[in-house]
């Protein structure tokens, strides 16, 4: 009997019809560089620096809480003081990625809602610098530097 | 704790990366064809060794799984050998205990062969700017491509083994 169910195949044949109807039905993997993958609302990714969506200008008034909030001491903001109206000045703003935990304490930090954490993910880079966002890059998204490989493969 | 960070710095000099043009003369339209298909026969087998230090690592076997599945790219072939492997995904925090053995770990994969630096710890220490915690992966063995995150996502695995394999392909193109 032993041999006749080697002969036969029948514990191959018995295991195959479980794994058969998985190719009638919906494919469960995500198609992710053709197809862009649903990410939740309260993902916290890239970060960015909010513009006024009419001046262009940035929102970020330089306070600092932002850096004073942040669990890692990775964002640092040079302002320069207005001789005139005495107000801050944003100069540079550098936001180290590559130690970043995405906590979300500066978002929630800024009065102004100038930075932000989008749902922007691709971040991989090939140098560590690369992880060194400055304020054109924080403005502009990953993207919009050159010499950084745009994200191609997403359409 | 003083033996194993001057076996440190001795790992650490020995793991300079090579950077730059190579020295070899120009090649000729067949040499250059060959090593294309070289090439793409090594960025579409990519054998990822398995090798997990932390929470990282969680995120790196759901990128092996079947919702994200990176086989699709040829690199879903965890090895438990680092004789069979070309790629070493760094996922976690690499502790100064565990510092040598990564090197080791590293030194016995065939060549060529690859490193990817998976969040924030394996980076440069992360949240842990301690005195046990290794600041960043890269002080021992030359990496590749590093994925900011804590942990990332799977898709940002996915994007980081896809720059890889551009960058074996030879279009990384400049620093980013």
């Amino acid at each position: 009997m032993n041999l006749l169910r080697r002969i036969l195949f029948i514990d191959i044949i018995k295991g195959l019809l479980i794994t058969f109807p998985y190719m009638f039905r919906r494919t469960y993997t995500e198609q992710y560089p053709t197809q862009r993958p649903q990410i939740a609302e309260r993902y916290r990714g890239a970060p960015r620096l909010n513009l006024d969506p009419e001046t262009k200008e940035t929102l970020c008034i330089s306070c600092n809480l932002c850096a004073l909030a942040c669990p890692e001491d990775l964002i640092v903001v040079t302002s320069e003081r207005d001789p005139k109206t005495s107000r801050k000045i944003l100069q540079e703003f550098t936001f180290d990625l590559s130690r970043c935990l995405f906590c979300g304490l500066c978002q929630e930090a800024c009065p102004v809602n100038a930075i932000e954490l989008t749902q922007y993910f691709e971040l991989a880079a090939y140098d560590k610098n690369g992880s060194k966002w400055d304020k054109y890059k924080l403005e502009h998204g990953p993207t919009a530097l050159p010499g950084l490989s745009p994200t191609s493969d997403a359409k | 704790m003083e033996e194993m960070q001057e076996e440190l710095q001795v790992h650490m000099a020995s793991a300079i990366p090579v950077i730059g043009e190579s020295k070899e003369p120009k090649p000729n339209f067949i040499t250059t064809t060959v090593e294309q298909v070289f090439r793409w026969a090594r960025k579409s087998s990519l054998w990822p060794m398995t090798f997990g230090l932390a929470c990282c690592a969680i995120e790196m076997m759901a990128t092996g799984a079947s919702r994200f599945d990176m086989d699709r790219f040829g690199a879903g072939i965890f090895r438990p050998s680092p004789r069979q492997s070309d790629l070493i995904i760094i996922a976690g925090t690499v502790t100064l205990k565990m510092a040598p053995i990564v090197k080791r770990v590293y030194d016995q994969m065939p060549d060529p062969k690859w490193v990817i630096s998976m969040g924030a710890c394996s980076n440069c220490g992360g949240p842990f700017n301690s005195y046990s915690v290794l600041q960043g992966v890269d002080k021992v063995i030359p990496v590749d491509v590093y994925i900011p995150g804590c942990p990332p996502r799977p898709e940002a695995l996915l994007y980081g083994v896809m720059r890889l394999q551009d960058k074996i392909m030879g279009k990384a193109g400049k620093v980013a």
